[in-house]
């Protein structure tokens, strides 16, 4: 099965399902939804100001300038521990929203990767002239049982702590363990770490734990017999030599047991030697065993580039599954026309003529053009027809081919954008496919198209390009050109996902100068009348202390600490048009973002997203 | 201010016209009904507008929103109180897509609608979502390793499953 036929045949099948909650999803954004005032829980405006001045008096004091959003946000912290009790360990399992509303504000708690029917939404309004008034969406919900604990249809601030403790003691119990040697752990030292860790398996998440890894009984499959089958289980799938899968470095075996059948198996995996797991681009091999029989359950053979994936000459029948495997990948695109419908042959004589979706591959012989001449002239259509310079070519895997078409041989010329994935433009980029075909003789061009044609037909430069909604044959020059310069700021950073300011500065900027836009492109650098980074992490920190209560030696604690800076924050919630600094912070427990304006340090908005709501 | 939100919405727009049919389906495909599925979308759209601070542009938008969308569905199959739902009857009850449903074979479909939940996530974002094993790694929060043998054993279940579809044989 390849990629592209699962996606085709799940967007034909689903080409029904059109998304039709658009301008619910606007509405959403510009209303907060109704729930009901609580009933018992107000302050009096006079213990409202109070409150407000004491907050601030707090910031101040710890030299904290909160803006008016954020201060908001504080207050309304304040009015839903009165209310319900919660407070900003259990409010960090929500998506806490601030919105001005007139001189008022709307602060809405939307939760966050927990159970949002029985959680609900929570909502303060936060008004000048009368006491905050905090509701919850469940509020009177006659289901509400907390003698249920975490069954309870309805989850108060009692089960929110629970959940939350409990997916945080899982993580603790989690980062115990020295993971970055897991690849070398025997099968005792793996079957202790499930025994340590899966206990504290949370609620809700049991379905992650579905099997556990094991010591082989005196009646399973042992061992060393283990590699020694799966060895020659490899080399009989694969045609290979045992002697070239034998002299593969073994690599990670793990022996495990299905909680709900029992069954069991060995995991292993083979690897090019003195490579290691994190090495994804070597070649390795996987295979499952089950135990006590020794039956394969599955094989595989990774293999990064396609082009060096073979299979065995001659006949193919016992080779089903590796034939399939092949087929999987772009592997067949590289061959030669010759050497397709060579392999075509073989396939369809043993059985397998399916996996070629009806393509019939022809041998090119007497009665057709040598193949590296019709190549050349369908490689100069495409370039004539499209403008594709030699260079653009490499972005492209090159598939060509004598096919008999509606019984007539034709040259086939197919270039498909070559997996490159990237972070930012990544598959999306709109290469487009190109096709030529060409007659026999290869002395006429039957037809040559691009699958984009028409999308986009404005003109670009080189610094509006980014715009395009299809990268026509002149732009693909400056798109290798920006794929090179970003290619080279990620390869030489320190950590290619966290890039520093200094680098996200020319990352972001080689993008804006391509055209792309701004709002996504946003990192620059500090200007002289900014804070510089330490003095903005430092401020950051406090704030951290602040709110959230945390220790004072924090620094420490962090495993990463990510500054950003903003040209512009545009959408995000805090809608500052200044330049900001956007400062994470990494730990076991979730990540913490604070982001505070360039210039003056005032906080703008702050967020923590704990282990239990998906990070961590 | 308004300039913000309107702002916010033109973005939103034009996230939900790019993206919006395809998270639909990816929320169907974990949920098996429509409905829900469109709750679960129009629930992810209005997460990830909401906290698009949070979203730097490290990953493709589609890779973003994929791996809301998938977190969202996943809140609504683990809650305890929600009633099991027959993927075939579902897929019969589609939309009319203009083909009709007996123009197709939903063997893989409902091969995939049925794997655990963790296998489903790495066949959906490789196959369907095109992702590499390192994405989707990055986009699951989980290690590398983790996903390839995921990957194998999602592999391994559907092949089963789907012998006849696989090996398709033209005689």
């Amino acid at each position: 099965m390849k990629k592209t036929e699962m996606k085709d045949l799940i967007d034909r099948r689903l080409s029904g399902i059109r998304f039709e909650r658009a301008e619910a999803v606007v509405q959403g954004l510009r209303q907060p939804r109704a729930v009901r005032p609580v009933r018992h829980m107000r302050l009096v405006p006079a213990a409202a100001l109070i409150l407000a001045l004491l907050l601030a008096g707090a910031a101040l004091a710890l030299g904290l300038d909160l803006s008016a959003r954020m201060d908001a946000r504080q207050r309304a912290v304040d009015a839903l521990e009165k209310a319900f009790g919660l407070n900003e360990e259990t409010i960090s399992l929500f998506d806490v929203q601030v919105e001005k509303e007139g001189a008022d504000w709307l602060v809405r708690l939307v939760p966050k990767n927990v159970y949002p029917a029985q959680v609900g939404e929570y909502q303060v309004d936060i008004r000048p002239d009368r006491a905050d008034t905090a509701r919850w969406s469940l509020q009177d919900s006659p289901a509400y049982a907390p003698d249920k604990g975490l069954l309870s249809p309805v989850w108060g601030q009692q089960q929110l702590l629970e959940y939350k403790r409990a997916v945080q003691n899982y993580h603790d119990r989690l980062s115990l363990v020295d993971w970055s040697q897991a690849g070398k752990w025997s099968l005792e030292e793996r079957a202790r770490i499930d025994r340590f860790t899966q206990p504290a398996i949370p609620f809700g998440l049991e379905v992650y734990a579905q099997e556990t890894h094991v010591v082989p009984g005196r009646d399973d499959l042992q061992p060393e017999e283990a590699w020694a089958r799966a060895a020659q289980a490899l080399a009989d799938r694969y045609g290979l030599e045992p002697s070239a899968v034998n002299g593969m470095d073994r690599s990670c075996q793990s022996f495990m047991e299905s909680r709900e059948d029992k069954s069991r198996w060995y995991a292993m995996t083979f690897r090019a030697p003195g490579t290691s797991a994190e090495e994804t681009d070597q070649e390795s091999f996987y295979i499952l065993l089950s135990s006590p029989s020794g039956e394969v359950l599955q094989a595989a053979w990774h293999q990064p580039d396609d082009s060096r994936r073979s299979l065995p000459k001659g006949d193919l029948s016992a080779y089903g599954e590796a034939v399939a495997e092949y087929m999987d990948t772009d592997a067949f695109l590289y061959l030669s026309a010759s050497d397709k419908a060579d392999l075509a042959g073989r396939m369809t004589a043993a059985g397998f003529g399916g996996l070629l979706q009806g393509a019939q591959y022809l041998t090119p012989g007497a009665d057709h053009a040598p193949e590296a001449d019709a190549f050349n002239r369908a490689i100069s259509a495409l370039q004539a027809g499209f403008g594709l310079g030699d260079d653009s070519l490499a972005l492209f895997i090159q598939s060509f081919s004598l096919q008999a078409v509606d019984g007539t041989p034709q040259w086939v010329l197919r270039l498909t954008p070559r997996r490159q994935y990237d972070w930012t433009i990544g598959p999306e980029a709109p290469l487009g496919k190109y096709t030529a075909t060409l007659n026999a003789r290869a002395d006429r061009v039957l037809d040559a198209r691009w699958s984009l044609e028409g999308v986009d037909d404005k003109v670009y430069t080189k610094s509006t390009w980014g715009q395009a909604k299809a990268y026509a044959g002149y732009i693909l020059p400056w798109l290798e050109e920006l794929m090179k310069k970003t290619g080279a700021i990620r390869a030489a950073a320190q950590d290619p996902y966290f890039l520093s300011v200094e680098d996200a500065a020319r990352f972001d900027g080689l993008y804006r100068a391509a055209g792309f836009p701004q709002e996504r492109y946003n990192a620059g650098l500090p200007r002289a009348q900014d804070l510089n980074e330490q003095a903005a992490v430092n401020l950051a920190l406090e704030a951290l202390r602040t709110i959230y209560g945390l220790p004072a030696d924090l620094k420490a604690h962090f495993d990463l600490i990510w500054p950003s800076y903003i040209l512009r924050s545009g959408d995000r919630p805090f809608q500052s048009e200044e330049p900001v600094w956007i400062i994470s912070f990494h730990r076991g427990d979730g990540i913490y973002v604070v982001a505070l304006d360039a210039q003056t340090g005032q906080i703008l908005h702050v967020n923590y997203d704990p282990a239990a709501s998906g990070n961590g | 201010m308004r300039e913000t939100a309107a702002a916010l919405e033109t973005f939103a727009r034009r996230l939900m016209n790019e993206h919006g049919d395809y998270i639909t389906r990816l929320c169907f495909l974990y949920l098996g009904d429509e409905m829900e599925a469109q709750d679960a979308a129009q629930e992810s759209f209005l997460k990830a507008l909401r906290a698009f601070t949070d979203f730097r542009g490290e990953s493709a938008e589609r890779t973003w929103l994929a791996r809301i969308a998938i977190n969202t569905c996943k809140d609504i199959l683990r809650s305890p109180w929600r009633k099991r739902v027959d993927g075939e009857q579902a897929l019969l009850n589609l939309p009319d897509s203009g083909n009709g449903p007996e123009a197709f074979d939903d063997t893989v479909l409902l091969s995939v609608m049925n794997l655990q939940a963790k296998y489903k996530d790495v066949i959906l974002l490789y196959y369907y979502q095109d992702l590499s094993l390192k994405d989707i790694a990055r986009t699951l929060g989980l290690p590398l390793p983790t996903v390839s043998s995921r990957l194998i054993r999602a592999r391994k279940r559907l092949s089963g499953q789907l012998k006849g579809w696989y090996f398709n044989e033209e005689d």
